[in-house]
Order: structure tokens, then sequence, then C-alpha cells
């Protein structure tokens, strides 16, 4: 190749020495002659001889023309050539770090963008350079998707493998069109898969180069990259650093949106936290955040591609934060109140800064409309119940979102699964017994993800709990022992019921402290066989226990343990009045209201996917037609809507995208569809109608904290081996032509040659004046013949 | 001889004249330079006396007779009273290479015009031919006054061309001429086959022959340069040529030429000069008369 094409045009100027020898033919001074024997018996024994040398000689002058417009175009393409005769083969392998903190803007330009430019710049110096080279490129966020799928597949990462470098630096053209990508990942991964590459790629020289941010929460347990790296030059690769980041802004980011966990319920006002974060050394100060709900009415069937979402946007009022601490975070609630039930969607946001992926954040929110909640007393007058479901269900305008169905326990006898599970959770209060199918059928319930509440009074059959709930079906918190009765407390000590450890449970009365049971008075409860309700029971691996409420003598009261995907909350009293007078206490109503949240919460579905989990959702057969179609998040509209077939038949069937399991198979463009924001999946229903549900794309947070970890922390943790720090600059910059290259000093010495070539051919043609105005004539060939010493002609 | 009442134009008269007076220039520069006259012959035969004139050797003065009757008288030997120049000047095409003064025929001219006032000068008899294929034309030798301005005439009438049959010239000119005397050939011997063949001829009729080899300086030094077209004076050949990429092997085979012909000549007793004509006339002339005087007398 050519560094300057335009100037090959001088080419042409290799006729240039042809056409002078043929107008010297044609030039030649007419001279009468009367020896001509003599010349023409000269001519006839020089002939071939002279021929030649003018052949020579102007194939030599040509080729000089040749070679100074060859050198002059820069011609820099021995590659080829050179490979004939053996050339020796480089291995380049490019670690492109685009995790999304290579989005950072600081300096003018994204860190990825000069990442793109360096290696762009490292294509077309090895374009223009001598030998064989091959480039290998791995991104990271490819490496760690299949890493975390499980697999060591190089190959799949690679965007590129192997490939040679031949003329121009095409070849990287697909790679240099992606972008910083919305995981969150450090080199590890594509340090290892790059170790394997370079390990099975043969080649007389390797390097390898690391582009990256290096970022100093990537570096903080650098063991696995510096081992990563010492295989890299055990194999005898030299290693190249290549920093891509500017000088550090400061960021913010939200690290976090989320549902309070409560009753998702239509018409139920929902609580949403969300977190700001500063990564910043310096505080930052009326951080203002704006939030706004995105409605999706069921009745919408249709997307809309050429807008970001297709529901209806509604502007919440803005949040200000007035100080952020330098590293701290601050969280703000807010809540949203939409009557329609569905899956809608919220998004909150502050001012872009220098990295503006983790400016904005989303969730959804499944919102249902009344949910079910079966109430079983025991006590045939009800009033456990009673105390229940009017705080569910207090009448009126109040809504929780809770229906209770208030059954006797002889429902739960012949109660099957199904039928169950169209509770959103189960109180039972103070039932005497539960035998063993009960008892399954409670624990499948729970598993799957219901909530449970026990009411424990004297009513019940403590052995045959033991039997039935404790033990391994673990639906009690520990086997209960003996009731304890509890001494009637004087005026100075602690309320009989005090808070327990930390939990939602008690959120809205830990403020208060445990005064806030000071009226309530507890006589008696049922004791737990082991004092340590953290320790699991039978050999379960689920959650401890928990003490929420605890009695004044520091035993359980109130229990909460998880189950499966389920929760179980244990009260070690009853609501007959006999143990306690909680259930007419104020606090009972806050503590049941928080508890019916907490339970029903177990089973809420996910209000946000990792960009890298993917998605996985149930399209029942008897439901929906068997066709999904998914819209990724887009910044810019229009999204691309994408047709996917769904996965498993029947009930279980659904839709499924994984992209690990895509990046492996080299199935679709990964990239697009790990975008963060609001994705939209449009199902259609059996009768025909469509219904969009959104889905909330977010980011693995860690990577808004862009301090850097500097080039002599690097170097300590990969020793001993030696890397060297270049910036991106650097690279990007170009060669500055065929300065250095071999083929250029090749090209400067062919010409030395065939200058000093010509010039002896040119003297052996006699073109070169002579020495001296005197006849060469031998001086003993006339001696004694001339007449006369007289002067000579002088020569022509 | 009505042609040379024709040639005898004005122009020609003055071309006749300035000829005339350069052979005079070149003899009298000659002569002033010698101690005594050069005879082109001398004989131990006595042969009468005749009253002396300016430039006569005095060796020859009789000084018994000047003597008896006080004025002075010169022996005459047979050979002076009988000494008849040939000249023989070659006009071939060869012989017109070279711009004024070194022309080789205009030079040649000269020299022959020069050597045969000399010779007329002291009575002797000469005669010219020129030839080039063949004798072209003839000029009996004769001893009287108005030889030498037939002689200059003839020679002012004739131009350069065609080729050289030397042996057949030869032939010709030896049956021409009845008396051995002295041929004297004017010729650059270029364009000549069979050249000592022609020589030879000529010594077997028992002549004297003294040869002039004249050249230009350019078929001798050939230093030419450029690109140069080489074309033919005798034939239609030619030649593009880098005349200095040739011109070692030119002069390579002209030196073989002339040291062939000298040999030539050596063998044959005749007196070779190889005379550029950039050389001055009386200088060649000078060399030449030494060359004749030392040399001894050949007898046919």
């Amino acid at each position: 190749m050519f560094l300057y094409p335009a100037l090959t045009a001088g080419f042409l100027f290799v006729a240039v020495p042809l056409l002078v020898h043929l107008i010297n033919m044609l030039r030649h001074r007419r001279q009468r002659w009367a020896a001509m024997d003599f010349l023409l018996a000269a001519y006839r024994k020089q002939r071939n001889w002279i021929f030649l040398k003018q052949l020579l000689l102007l194939l030599t002058r040509m080729a000089i023309a040749a070679l100074l417009v060859a050198m002059l175009a820069g011609w820099v393409s021995g590659g080829r050539l050179l490979e004939l005769v053996g050339t020796r083969t480089t291995h380049h392998l490019f670690v492109l770090d685009d995790s999304y903190s290579m989005g950072d803007t600081s300096g003018g330009g994204a860190a990825y963008g000069r990442a793109l430019a360096s290696l762009r710049g490292l294509v077309d110096r090895l374009a223009s350079s001598e030998g064989n080279h091959q480039i290998t490129v791995i991104r990271a966020s490819r490496a760690a998707l299949v890493t975390r799928a499980g697999s060591d597949n190089a190959d799949s990462a690679a965007d590129l493998a192997a490939r040679s470098i031949l003329g121009d630096a095409s070849v990287v053209n697909r790679v240099l069109g992606t972008g910083p990508s919305t995981l969150r990942t450090d080199l590890v991964p594509a340090l290892e898969l790059a170790a394997k590459l370079v390990s099975g790629t043969p080649a007389d020289q390797r390097i390898v180069y690391v582009a990256s941010d290096f970022r100093a929460v990537d570096w903080q347990s650098p063991q696995r990259a510096a081992e990563a790296i010492g295989e890299l030059a055990r194999a005898g690769s030299t290693i190249r650093m290549i920093d891509c980041a500017a000088a550090q802004s400061n960021n913010l980011a939200i690290t976090q949106l989320t549902p309070q966990p409560d009753v998702w319920v239509a018409g139920v006002p929902v609580v949403v936290r969300a977190t700001v974060k500063n990564h910043s050394a310096t505080t930052a100060s009326n951080v203002v955040l704006a939030a706004r709900v995105i409605r999706y009415d069921q009745s919408l069937g249709v997307p809309d591609p050429t807008r970001r979402v297709s529901g209806e946007s509604e502007t919440l009022p803005s949040m200000v934060i007035e100080e952020i601490a330098a590293h701290g975070e601050e969280s703000r609630s807010f809540q949203v109140y939409i009557t329609q039930p569905g899956t809608h969607a919220l998004e909150v946001s502050i001012a872009d800064d220098a990295l503006a992926i983790d400016n904005r954040r989303v969730c959804t929110l499944p919102l249902t409309d009344l949910e079910r909640v079966l109430v079983v007393d025991g006590d045939t007058s009800g009033r456990g119940a009673f105390h229940v479901a009017s705080v569910l269900d207090p009448g009126g305008q109040v809504r929780t979102g809770a229906l209770p169905d208030i059954q006797s326990p002889a429902v739960l006898r012949s109660m099957t699964a199904e039928q169950l599970g169209r509770y959103r959770a189960v109180y039972l209060i103070d039932v005497p017994e539960i035998n063993d199918t009960v008892a399954g059928l409670l624990r499948e319930y729970v598993e799957r993800g219901g909530g449970l509440f026990w009411f424990l009074g004297n009513s019940v059959n403590r052995e045959l709990y033991n039997r039935t709930l404790a033990g391994s079906r673990r639906l009690l918190p520990a086997p209960l022992g003996d009731p304890l009765e509890l001494p009637v407390r004087s005026a100075e000590v602690s309320p009989d019921v005090i808070l327990g450890r930390p939990h939602t449970l008690t959120e809205p009365l830990a403020p208060i402290g445990d005064a806030v049971f000071s009226l309530v008075g507890v006589s008696q409860t049922w004791s737990l066989v082991s004092d340590e309700a953290a320790a699991p029971a039978g050999g379960d691996t689920d959650a401890p226990v928990r003490e929420v409420l605890m009695r004044r003598d520091g035993r359980p009261l109130v229990t909460q343990h998880d189950l499966g995907r389920g929760r179980v909350i244990t009260s070690l009293v009853g609501l007959d009045g006999t143990w306690t007078n909680w259930s007419g206490d104020p606090t009972f109503v806050v503590f049941l209201l928080q508890s019916n949240a907490y339970l029903w919460s177990a089973a809420s579905p996910s209000v946000a996917q990792g960009v890298e989990d993917g998605i996985r959702r149930a399209v029942p057969a008897a439901e929906f037609a068997p066709e999904v179609t998914f819209l990724p998040p887009a910044d810019e509209p229009p999204r691309i809507p994408q047709q996917w077939p769904l996965v498993g038949e029947g009930a279980g069937r659904a839709v499924v995208f994984d992209p690990k399991d895509m990046v492996i198979s080299g199935s679709g463009d990964v990239d697009a569809l790990m975008q963060a924001g609001v994705a939209e999946l449009v199902l259609t229903r059996l009768d025909g109608q469509s219904q969009v549900v959104p889905v909330a794309m977010v980011i693995a947070g860690g990577e808004g904290d862009l301090r850097r970890a500097s080039p002599a922390e690097i170097q300590r943790a990969v020793q001993p081996v030696d890397v060297r720090f270049v910036s991106a600059g650097e690279l990007a910059e170009p060669s500055g032509g065929a300065a250095g290259s071999a083929t250029a000093l090749v090209l400067l010495g062919l010409l030395v040659l065939l200058l000093a070539a010509e010039q002896v051919l040119a003297y052996l043609s006699s073109y070169h004046p002579p020495t001296s105005a005197g006849a060469a004539v031998p001086a003993a060939a006339l001696a004694g013949l001339t007449g006369g010493g007289a002067a000579r002609r002088s020569q022509r | 001889m009505p042609g040379s009442k024709r040639y005898l134009r004005p122009e020609v008269t003055d071309r006749i004249r300035r000829l005339e007076l350069s052979a005079r220039r070149v003899v009298e520069g000659f002569l002033s330079g010698m101690h005594r006259s050069p005879y082109f012959g001398q004989s131990v035969e006595f042969l009468q006396h005749r009253q002396y004139t300016s430039g006569d050797e005095i060796r020859h003065i009789d000084w018994k007779v000047y003597a008896r009757q006080d004025r002075l008288h010169i022996k005459q030997y047979e050979e002076e009273t009988n000494l008849r120049l040939h000249l023989l000047l070659d006009r071939s095409g060869s012989m017109a290479y070279g711009d004024g003064e070194t022309n080789k025929f205009d030079y040649s001219a000269t020299l022959a015009a020069s050597l045969a006032y000399l010779a007329l000068r002291q009575q002797d008899a000469t005669g010219l031919f020129t030839f080039d294929s063949q004798v072209r034309d003839v000029l009996p030798a004769k001893s009287n006054r108005q030889q030498l301005t037939r002689l200059l005439t003839l020679l002012q009438t004739v131009g350069a061309d065609g080729r050289t049959d030397l042996p057949k010239v030869a032939r010709e000119v030896t049956q021409a001429i009845a008396r051995r005397g002295l041929i004297v050939i004017v010729s650059d011997l270029l364009g000549i086959d069979e050249l000592v063949e022609g020589l030879r001829v000529m010594r077997a009729r028992g002549h004297d022959v003294a040869l002039f080899h004249v050249l230009h300086d350019d078929e001798i030094d050939f230093n030419f340069s450029g690109a140069t077209r080489f074309e033919g004076l005798e034939s239609a050949d030619f030649l593009n040529c880098n005349p200095r990429a040739l011109r070692e092997g030119y002069l390579e085979a002209m030196n073989a030429f002339l040291d062939k012909t000298r040999k030539a000549c050596g063998r044959l007793s005749i007196d070779y000069m190889l005379v550029r004509t950039s050389d001055p006339l009386d200088a060649v002339l000078a060399k030449f008369l030494s060359v004749r005087g030392s040399l001894p007398k050949l007898k046919g």
C-alpha cells in the first residue's frame, strides 16, 4: 500500500527515460564520414556489448525513477513480498475494556472512544509495517458473559481472533462501531481468556495491549488479574497498558430504585425509594432528583417504536437532595399512586455528568387488583380473625389491597394447593391442629412464595404442631416448648414487648423505640425449644430465624423466617386476649399491616432485571399466543422490534433471553439487547388482544466510582511482570509515514545501489565527459608516421 | 587546353593564383629555411654546365669555369635534367571530408601544387593524374613555364567523388608513363581495395614512389561525442551510435590500418608520410624532403 496514493501518478515518469532514449535516437547529429569501414568494424565488434550496456542503463534509469516515486508515495507494503522469504509473525492481542465506566466523558470524549482510536492507530501502524501481523480483539463485556455462563471458550468472546492485517485497518471496522457496554466487569475474564488465546495461537512474537480506564475499584484485589497477566508474560507476551481515561471527574449515580415491600395494589399508594450515591471526593449539593411514572394501560396492545416508551408518562414532583457527602449516599422516598392494575414503570434521573449511564434508573411497578388473604381462626368466636380482618380491610375509603376471607379450620383439610394458591397470604390464628396433609400444603404454598402468619394461642396442640410443622418442614421457627409466663412488670422496667433485631416489620415503630409498646401487656407466650432463634432447625439451609419482637425477658415473642420463596411470621401469642392485649393496641395495626405487606412482597415479581441477566417470563399456552415481540430500550428512537420464539410447553412455556447464551452461540446482537432502560414485551392473548408489558433493565452498580489506580500501583500488583504504560493518544497518532520502516530503508539502499550502477553503466557507455582535451590515441601507434609536430586539431 | 580556358574565369583564375601563391609560400618558406636547394635527384654523371641562378647549391658551382670566364656556372648532372615528377591526386569521395583549410582534397591539392611548384621551379618535368576508381585526368609531365598553370587549372576543376580502385589506377598510370620517374601519391587511402597490390604495380615498373597519406584530425583522433549518425562519403552506409562508445574500437582499427600501410610501404621501399590536414604544409615538405635526402637512391 502507499501512504500517499495520489503520488502514485508519478509512476508515469518511469517512462521518461525510455522516452528520452527514443527522442535521442531521433536527434542524432548527422556526420558525413570517410572512414566508415573502420567505424563499422568497431561497431560490429562491440555491437552486443553496446546493446547490453544501453539496455541495462535504460532499465536502471527506469528503476531509479520507479523507486523514487515509490519512496515519495510512501510504499510500505512489503509484507506480502517479505512473507515469501519467511518473515516474523506477530500476534497482537487487544483487550478492550468496555465496562460502562469507559463511557466516562471527562476530558472531552469518552474513554472508550480513546480506546477505539488507539486500536485504530495500532492497526494503521501494523498495516503499514513489514512482517506478518495478526490481531485479536476481546472486549471485557463479552469475556465476562462467557465466563459467567461457565464457559472458557475464548473464541466466543473474541470479536476478532488472529485475523491477519492486510493493507488497511478495515479488519477492525466492526469493533470500531461498538460503544461502551452496560456491564459491570473488570478485566480478569478478558485477561484469562486472552491467555488461552495466546497459548493457542502460534506466533514469533506476541504483544498484549490492555486498553482500560484502570479504575481503582477494579484493581483493589488484583490477584487474579496479576495471575492472568503473569500467565501472558510466561507465554512470552509483551504487555502494554493503554491508559484511556482522562482526569477524574465527579460522578453521581442512582444506585437504587425500588418500590418498598408492600402491598402493590392498584389504588393503593406505593412508596418508592431512590438512592443517589456520590462517588466524588467533594460534597454534592442540591441534587435534583426527577421522577416520572409511565403508565401502561391494560388496553395498550400496540407498542410505539417511535417513542422511547409506549406508555403514558406522568412527571412527578422533583425532589432535591440538599447534600450528599463525599463518597456517601442519600435516599429519598416518594409515593406513586396508580389506579389501574397492571405493570407500570418508574424512572428517576439526575442531571447528566461525566458518566451518564448511571444518572438514570428504572423499575417496574406491578400492581394487582384486590388480593384475597385467608384468615383461619381456631377460636369459634372468631375474635382473632376479627382483629386481623379489621386491620386488613378496615372498610370505607381505606384500601389496603387485601380482601380477608375468614374461614374455619375445617377448610384447611379440604383445601387444594390450587385453591390455597389463590390467596396472597394465610393467617392461621390459634388453629388447634394441623395435620400432615395441611402441613404439606402449607409448606408447598410458602415455598412457592406465599406468606404465612401464625398466631399461636393456648389452643394450639403443641405436640402435633411440633410433629407436623417443626423439624424438616420448618413451618415453625423451632419446636414449641412449654408456655412461659411473663411476670408482671413494675413501672421501672421495660414494657413487656420490646423490639428485637432490626427488621422491615418494625421499621415504622423502630424510631419510637420500645416505648411504643408501653401499653402492651403479655402474661404468657409459647417458648421455643432452642433459645438461639437464629440457628436453623432440621438441617434446612434456609435463612435463619429472626426475632422481630421479644419479651421483656429476652425470649422471642414474634419471629420471622423465610422458607423457599415465601416468608413465615410466627407470633408466640394468640389473639384471644388471654395471653396478651396486643390486638387492641395501635401497634398491632401497624405491625399487622407491615407484616401483610412483607408477606405479600415475597411473591412479588421482580421490579428490575440486570442487563446481563436477561429475561425470562412465563407465557402460558393456555393464555397467550406463541409469539412475543421484544422492544429493547433505546436512548434514541426508533426502537427495533424483535420477534422471539418461546421455549417450553404448556404452563411452563416462557420467553427466554439470556445474553450469556447468545454470546456463546454467537446468535443475535447482544449489545443492542443489553441496554438499560424500559424494554417492552408484547404478548398476544388467545383472544387476539395484545398486551404491552414493560421490563426494567438496569445496570449493576460499582462502575460509577471513577477513582483510578495509578500505574505504579498496577505495576506493583503485577510484579514481577514488567508492563509498560502508554497513553491512548500515543497509539492513536499516525506513525508519520514510512519513516523508520525497514521497507523505506530497503528502498533507500536499493536507490543508492541503482544510482551507483547507473553511473557505472553510463561511464562504461562513454556518456561521461572526457577527462582531457587531448586525443587518447596511443602515442606509439603514431610514432614516426606524422608529418609535423604542430598543434593538433582540438576535439569537437 | 580548352578546359583551362573555360575554367580561366576570373574566379577560377583567382583560385589558381591563390593556389600558386599558397604553393609558392609553402615552398619559399620551406626554402628560406634551407641552406641549400634540395634536388629531387642527384647523379654523379656530369651532363652540362648552366648558368648559376639564385638557389643553386654552391657546391655544384664549377669554379674552373668561373676562373676562366669570371661567370658562375653549375654542373648539371644527368638525373637532374631527367627527373620526371608524376603527381597522383586522389579525388575519391572520401577526400571531400573536412571544412575549409582542413578539407582533405583542398589540402592534398595544395600539397600537390606545392610539390609541382617546387619541381617546376627547378625545371623538372611534372605531371598530374587525378583518380578515383580510375584515372580521371591526365596532365603529362612537362617542364615548361605553362605547366604549372595547367596543373593548377586542372586542380581547380577537380572535385572529390566516387570510390577508389588503386590497382587499376596504378596500371593505367604506369602504362601512361614512358620513363621512370618519381610518383608521388597524395591520398587518404580510405576505401581503397588492394592498396598494397596497387603500390606494388607502381614499384614493379621501377618508379620511385612516395606516398602522402593525408587524413583529417577527426579521422585520426575520432574525438566525437554525442549521439551521431555517421553517413559514408563513398557509400550508402550509415551508423547511429555514441561515437565515444566506439572510439576505442575505431582507433584500434585505424591504427592497425596505418601500421599495415606503413609496413607495406616499408617493404616496397615507398617513402610514406602520414599527414594531418592540420599540419603546416611547409613542415610536411621539409620532413618529406629530409626523408628523401637520407634514403639511398633506388634503381629500378
